[in-house]
């Protein structure tokens, strides 16, 4: 074959030209002559057919050159290294990216051919070649079966592109070698988009992703490995040094693909592949080795580097976290080509999705526990900023710059960033830029979005000038404890009101957590996380299927895991909704409407300003309520009346100096908790919650929710007007419209709906009461909870179990012993009177009466003196400060006028006129209401040195030393019978001290002063103990008074409690009333009554055994000469008296109440009649000395 | 022939202005006697101002101010307008215009315009900087400074040409929006004045007063709730009238409708009554909620 022509070119001419004939097929021979002298240069017979030019250049030039210039260990042509490395990948990847391409393969068996064109190439064949064993299933691998390669590109929909053209061979020199037309193919995927070219070199939009590389490095690593082992042993040592130039290249590219960002490092993912199968099975084996390439394994669920993990301090997660689909994810050194986003896919790939796509891609996100979120679902699309003119708001939690913002937060940030770590992470630029530094990756990530008055489609738009209103959103109470769980919402809002923020709800990251764990099946809670992303509007105008963040409001109300929460009316103007959460709230979250006709939108979250407690101690304490018939006061650990901190957290606050008016917004807020501090006692009374027809219906169909707490019923909280012209204002149908919401008389009423109420009255003051208790660090499990009964009051089991599930509703882990029991009103009273610590000027005498005027009942309790002193007869009379001074004013409502207090006096006046019988039965209890607050107390104390003699206050006297006279002589009349028993010497008569305690003794005290030795008027009175006794030359009774009104019993069962802390926890929870020591004392033997001069000329007479009728005729005697004024009955009103009297005894039977003397029935019915206006045929007439 | 009332209402507030100008000079030169500390020589007869009257005096020449600035647009808007024909014999000014005789305040110098020829008029440079709005200035008036001295602040009328049931309807149309900034835009054209109602009737200008009054006649005003009573109503006032009434006083009678959604039903009206505005008839406002 040395001198055989080949058929490659027409014949040379035989001279003028410096080419050589070709001798050997396969081998090139430089020539240095161009292409236009070889035209030259070949003899072409001008005769000859055109088929006789067979080959014009070599056709395998292409390949050939190609090959050569690959193999050249000193080749750096860029082109083609480019090329084949494309091709390689392009082979490498093929099943990786099997949704985007295809390969073809297709053998040309050119020995098999018939045409010219064949035999030409057949004659040609390079003698480069690889090692190749032989072909053991007799399929050629060399260069007479060339196998063509077509890329055929996939639709997104799976279908082939037709029209692929050839672009590459196999071949055996080196492996792959692209076609003719190889420069000018195009792709539109991945790294291919630029064309052929090396994958290493692409734009970074196109690089390969970090699977990709890494699949692409395993693929070279195994193909050398593949290789070395085919070629073992084989071949000549020019196909051997062939090999090794491959294996060069290969290694090269495997090496320089090792060093792509993402493929090896600390901070890479890694990924697990599958051996794939051979594209084209009927290839030769060197050529399967080269077209069978990897797949990636399933990624392992969060195999992402856009991964936010969600907080640590939310207790159990619910998902796993949340994949971030952010461009900005990307930098110089990390293209968003090179960024993990989930499994194989790049961050690239994810961006450049079709919504579908994505959505599918979210849904397979979802599926391994994540949340796929963009920046959107982080930002809402407004930013408020709230400096309306002549109401700037601020957000005191906010740093400086977005003080006067809301975040544009939604209230998914909650769960990936605490409040305080969004305080340090937020930022806001001059131009609008809002940024918030979140954790991802080693080096965290920061989401930004731009505000702006105009904004563009990535932009979000800055509202100025937003208005807000104080109270509209309030949040109770003011600190959050580890030992606390009680959280209270209250969101109102105007439906028709433009550009001002609508409170919708507040929410920490770590109630949404519980939220999803109680609602959601695991593998379902990541996607309902989405709920909490900030995008679509909220509460439309109809219930739709997304009310608000809260799933499943759509019936106007939620109760699941840690939150309770109801739309409590719903009208065409306001919106008023309520939330209670047994974990604190970090956020409250805003709506705006920007027109009448749009809807609303989330405008994002102001930070709460709530104090964390920190460590809770472990002490224990006592609390004591004096649960009374008008008032209520309270003990904490201490002996002084409860103060119940100003504990309401408003989310945003006034800007500039302007102070919260706290005082105008305690009507507003009276179906919360009072916005001012209040120091008991206080009304006991409650007002209903207005509730729209819907949502009265849920509280009847659904009993956790009825029996919530603050939702059905809340403690009144009468406003102390700062000003007298409030009142002055308030038409008597402001007042009835009031007074129609409220529910008096608690303590007393049998009525089921009203021992509801009382329980939660009570409940909510235990509330209260414990919060203060939390609040200095305590624990409010450690509490004992001393309550006070009167001794007529009834079952104690029903109070008893009232109370224990009062506790029980607010400390559900109360220590065992929590309800300490009951302790009679006086006992707990004496325990205060009688404490040596507590008396001021007044000594103990030998005999101590504590007279506890309550609002509907005194308790008498006698007591001997002593170093320890002993009970001797304790009683309660149902006739107190609610008959002889709020009845008296009540019905004589002219009397406020002389104290100033027309208003009031007109008010008063007017109720007693309305037809309306709940609001006439219950004046006397608005009238409690008026008088609870320091007005009435201040107005007495300017005016009674000029009012004090006036006739108006003199028929008050009349009435309230009736009545004190009476109790004097009741208890007289009980000493007698001490005495008679032999428990008491008459001699102890002459040293006899008197307590007046409770909110009914206020005129005594008044009367009387603090002096205990003082002789008054009152003390005179109070002679009548003694004499009715049997001392008819009485000495002056020491009268005790305490510094605050009402609160004896309170303070009293501190002191007790504070004797029995260390009683063992499991005691009795009810103590067992004490049994009377001395049995019934039921009258004694008569005496025969004597009249006795006393000092002041009058004469006292003796009281009878049974304490009546006609002790009673005897006790107007005495009174007549112990308060200087005689009263005289009629014979009409004495019947009127005892048919009154007669009347009360039968009311007692009907309430199955323990009766009363026919003396204190008596006295009560005079009592009624000496309060009756001037004028009334029932008031008796009095004479005054 | 219809009337132009063009030239009336030019001439009306020609003279408006010039009756500003006047009670400025009497009002500013008596105050700004009673400001300055008097000669060292003989006892001291006036005190030193206390800073709450300096403040008020400032406010009100800020409201002075923005009256004259409505003024002058006002009288250039006239001005450019056509003269029109003249008003027949026996004609006099259309009763809301005679009405809205409010005092303005004068710039130092300020060009009034007197029918049809225009002179300007220079005010005297006072010795105190804030110009005072003054209660209307008859000609007797500028005789007894000392009453008009102690007189009330909102005494700036409505533009001319608005008579009360204009006053009513414009600001019904602007609490429709529900919007507080429009409400307050209107009022302020309208030259209102927050004013705080006392327990004894009377009203007192403050900053931030519940009640706008709009000057409509010598010695009368019409109160409407402010632009922050009204976006406040739904969420403090509807279902609580003792918070209004915390507010508001007597100033409006409450109508429940049950809606929740606040209507004025007739505004509350005020008149001078000596030195002091004090509350004539309440207002009715509809949309209380009978809790």
């Amino acid at each position: 074959m040395a001198d055989m022509n080949i058929l490659m070119l027409t014949p040379l001419k035989s001279e003028g030209h410096n080419f050589k004939i070709a001798t050997q097929p396969g081998r090139w021979v430089a020539a240095g002559s161009s292409l236009s002298e070889l035209g030259k240069a070949l003899a072409v017979n001008k005769d000859a057919d055109v088929d006789l030019v067979r080959s014009t250049p070599d056709p395998w030039a292409q390949m050939r050159g190609f090959a050569d210039t690959l193999l050249d260990p000193t080749s750096t042509d860029e082109r083609v290294i480019g090329q084949w490395r494309a091709l390689i990948t392009i082979l490498a990847l093929a099943a990786q990216k099997e949704d985007a391409y295809r390969l073809k393969f297709e053998a040309v068996p050119l020995f098999e051919r018939d045409s010219r064109f064949a035999s030409v190439m057949m004659r040609l064949l390079p003698q480069l070649g690889l090692p190749f064993p032989s072909s053991q299933d007799g399929i050629s691998h060399g260069w007479d079966r060339p196998v063509v390669v077509r890329v055929v590109l996939l639709n997104r929909d799976g279908v082939e592109v037709p029209g692929a053209p050839p672009l590459a061979m196999l071949n055996p020199a080196c492996l792959v070698a692209p076609g003719r037309d190889a420069n000018k193919w195009q792709c539109p995927v991945g790294w291919m988009k630029e064309g052929l070219i090396d994958p290493l070199k692409v734009k970074p939009t196109n690089r390969l992703a970090p699977a990709d590389l890494s699949l692409l490095l395993r693929y070279l690593e195994g193909l050398g490995q593949g290789l070395a082992q085919l070629c073992q042993g084989q071949g000549d040592a020019a196909s051997q040094a062939t090999l090794s130039s491959l294996m060069g290249r290969i290694t090269a590219f495997a090496d320089e693909v090792r060093r792509q960002p993402g493929v090896v490092g600390e901070d890479v993912q890694s990924f697990e592949f599958e051996p794939g199968e051979p594209l084209d099975s009927s290839l030769p084996a060197p050529y399967r080795l080269l077209a069978t390439p990897l797949k990636a394994a399933a990624p392992a669920p969060g195999t992402s580097q856009c991964i936010i993990p969600l907080r640590g301090d939310i207790g159990a997660q619910p998902f796993k976290g949340l994949v971030l689909l952010d461009r900005a994810l990307a930098s110089d050194e990390l293209p968003t080509t090179s960024i993990t986003f989930w499994g194989y896919r790049t961050l690239q790939q994810a961006l450049d999705m079709r919504l579908s796509e994505r959505k599918a891609l979210a849904e397979e996100v979802a599926r391994a526990g994540f949340l796929m979120v963009t920046p959107d679902d982080f930002f809402t699309p407004i930013m408020v900023r709230l400096d309306e003119e002549d109401r700037p708001g601020r957000v005191k939690q906010h740093p400086d710059r977005l003080s006067e913002h809301l975040l544009p937060l939604s209230p998914l940030t909650l769960m990936i960033l605490s409040a305080a770590e969004i305080i340090e992470r937020i930022d806001l630029s001059r131009s609008g830029r809002v940024s918030l530094k979140i954790k991802l990756g080693a080096r965290g990530h920061t989401l930004a979005r731009n505000y702006v008055d105009y904004p563009q489609p990535d932009e979000g738009r800055m509202v100025k000038e937003v208005d807000w209103g104080l109270g509209d959103f309030a949040l109770w109470p003011d600190f959050r404890s580890p030992r606390w769980q009680h959280y209270v919402a209250r969101m109102e809002y105007g439906r028709t009101v433009v550009n001002r923020l609508r409170g919708r709800f507040a929410m920490s990251g770590r109630l949404m957590a519980g939220m999803l764990m109680a609602s959601q099946q695991p593998e379902h809670r990541a996607a309902a996380a989405s709920l909490w992303a900030s995008s679509a509007p909220l509460d439309p105008r109809e219930f739709g299927n997304q009310l608000d963040r809260v799933p499943g409001f759509g019936d106007r109300h939620y109760l699941q895991g840690d939150l309770m929460r109801l739309r409590a009316r719903d009208t065409n103007a306001t919106v008023s909704e309520v939330q209670i959460s047994r974990l604190p709230f970090e956020a409250a979250f805003f709506t705006l409407t920007l027109g009448r006709d749009e809807l609303p939108v989330p405008v994002g979250m102001a930070l709460l300003n709530i104090r964390d407690v920190g460590t809770v101690n472990d002490r224990n304490g006592d609390v004591a309520i004096d649960f009374g018939t008008t008032n209520t006061v309270a003990c904490i650990n201490d002996l002084s009346p409860a103060r119940l901190a100003i504990r309401l957290v408003h989310p945003v606050t006034p800007g500039g100096e302007a102070a919260p008016a706290a005082g105008e917004l305690s009507q507003s807020l009276r179906e919360f908790l009072p916005p001012d501090q209040r120091q008991l006692p206080t009304p006991t009374v409650v007002i209903n919650r207005d509730l729209d027809d819907p949502a009265a219906e849920t509280l009847r169909s659904n009993r956790e929710i009825d029996d919530a707490m603050l939702l059905k019923q809340l403690i009144y909280f009468q406003p102390d007007f700062a000003s007298p012209g409030t009142i002055q204002s308030l038409g008597i149908g402001d007042w009835t419209t009031l007074i129609r919401r409220l529910r008096f008389n608690l303590k007393w009423s049998q009525a089921p709906e009203m021992r509801d109420a009382a329980r939660r009255y009570i409940r909510q003051l235990v509330l209260m009461l414990a919060a203060e208790w939390a609040d200095g660090g305590g624990d409010p499990a450690k509490l004992r909870w001393h309550f006070s009964r009167p001794r007529d009051m009834g079952d104690d089991q029903d109070f008893a179990n009232l109370l224990r599930r009062a506790i029980s509703d607010v400390i559900p882990d109360h220590r065992a012993d929590a309800l300490s029991g009951l302790t009679y009103e006086d006992d707990a009273a004496a325990a205060y009177i009688l404490n040596d610590a507590t008396r001021r000027d007044s000594t103990k005498g030998a005999i101590n009466v504590i007279l506890d005027i309550g609002g509907g009942t005194t308790d008498i309790a006698i007591w001997t003196g002593g170093v320890t002193p002993k009970r001797l007869h304790p009683e309660s009379l149902r006739l107190a400060g609610g008959d002889f001074f709020t009845g008296h004013i009540t019905e004589n409502p002219d009397l406020l006028e002389e104290f100033g207090l027309k208003p009031w006096a007109n008010i008063v006046s007017q109720l007693n006129q309305q037809t309306d019988v709940d609001v006439r039965d219950n004046v006397r209890f608005v009238g409690e209401l008026l008088f609870s607050g320091q007005g009435l107390e201040q107005a007495i104390d300017s005016n009674w040195s000029r009012v004090s003699g006036t006739d108006r206050v003199r028929h008050l006297k009349e009435t309230a030393f009736l009545f004190l006279g009476g109790v004097a002589w009741h208890v007289g009349w009980q000493l007698r019978q001490l005495i008679t028993a032999g428990q008491l010497v008459e001699n102890d008569l002459k040293d006899i001290a008197v307590a007046l305690c409770g909110r009914g003794s206020g005129l005594f005290v008044r009367l009387h002063g603090q002096d205990a030795q003082a002789q008054t008027e009152i003390s005179r009175l109070l002679k009548l103990i003694a004499v009715a006794a049997g001392d008819l030359k009485p000495g002056w009774p020491q009268v005790q008074v305490s510094p605050f009104p009402k609160i004896e019993v309170a303070a009293g069962m501190i002191i007790k409690g504070m004797q029995t802390r260390d009683r063992p926890v499991g005691a009795p929870v009810v103590a067992a009333v004490e049994d009377d020591e001395f049995g019934s004392l039921g009258g004694g033997e008569l005496e025969a009554a004597a009249g006795v001069a006393d000092g002041n000329g009058g004469s006292y007479t003796l009281a009878g055994p049974a304490i009546g009728e006609p002790d009673f005729e005897q006790f107007l005697k005495g009174l007549a000469i112990a308060s200087r004024y005689t009263v005289t009955l009629s014979d009409f009103q004495r019947k009127k008296l005892k048919n009154r009297a007669a009347e009360l005894h039968g009311l007692d039977e009907s309430a199955r109440r323990e009766h009363q003397s026919e003396f204190a029935d008596l006295l009560k019915a005079l009592v009624e009649m000496m309060r009756a206006p001037p004028g009334s045929a029932v008031k008796p007439q009095t004479l005054w000395r | 022939m219809d009337a132009n009332p063009l030239p009336l209402i030019n001439l009306a507030l020609s003279g408006l202005a010039v009756l500003v100008a006047v009670g400025v000079l009497l009002r500013v030169g008596r105050l700004a006697d009673k400001l300055t500390i008097p000669p060292a020589v003989g006892p001291a007869r006036v005190e030193v101002p206390p800073p709450e009257l300096v403040r008020r005096l400032m406010d009100l020449d800020e409201q002075a101010d923005i009256i004259i600035r409505k003024l002058d647009k006002l009288e250039n808007r006239f001005a450019d307008m056509a003269m029109p024909p003249p008003v027949p014999p026996g004609q006099g000014l259309p009763a809301t215009v005679a009405a809205a005789q409010a005092p303005a305040l004068a710039p130092s110098s300020v060009q009034i315009k007197q029918a049809d020829a225009v002179q300007p008029v220079v005010v005297a440079p006072v010795s105190v900087n804030p110009r005072i709005d003054t209660v209307p200035t008859p000609a007797t008036t500028a005789a007894s400074p000392e009453l008009a001295s102690t007189a009330p602040s909102p005494a700036a009328a409505a533009p001319a040409g608005t008579s009360d049931e204009d006053l009513i309807d414009g600001y019904r149309n602007k609490i429709a929006e529900r919007r507080k900034g429009p409400i307050r835009e209107w009022l302020a054209q309208h030259n209102s004045v927050a004013l705080d109602p006392q327990d004894d009737g009377s009203l007192l200008p403050t900053d931030a007063g519940p009640l706008a009054g709009i000057r409509t006649g010598h010695a009368s005003l019409l109160l409407f709730p402010t632009a922050g009573f009204v976006v406040d109503f739904a969420t403090r006032f509807a279902g609580s009238p003792i918070s209004m009434r915390q507010v508001m006083r007597t100033s409006f009678d409450l109508v429940v409708d049950n809606s929740g959604d606040m209507k004025l039903q007739a505004p509350a009206i005020a008149r001078l009554e000596g030195e002091r505005w004090v509350l004539e008839r309440p207002g009715r406002l509809s949309g209380f909620i009978d809790g």
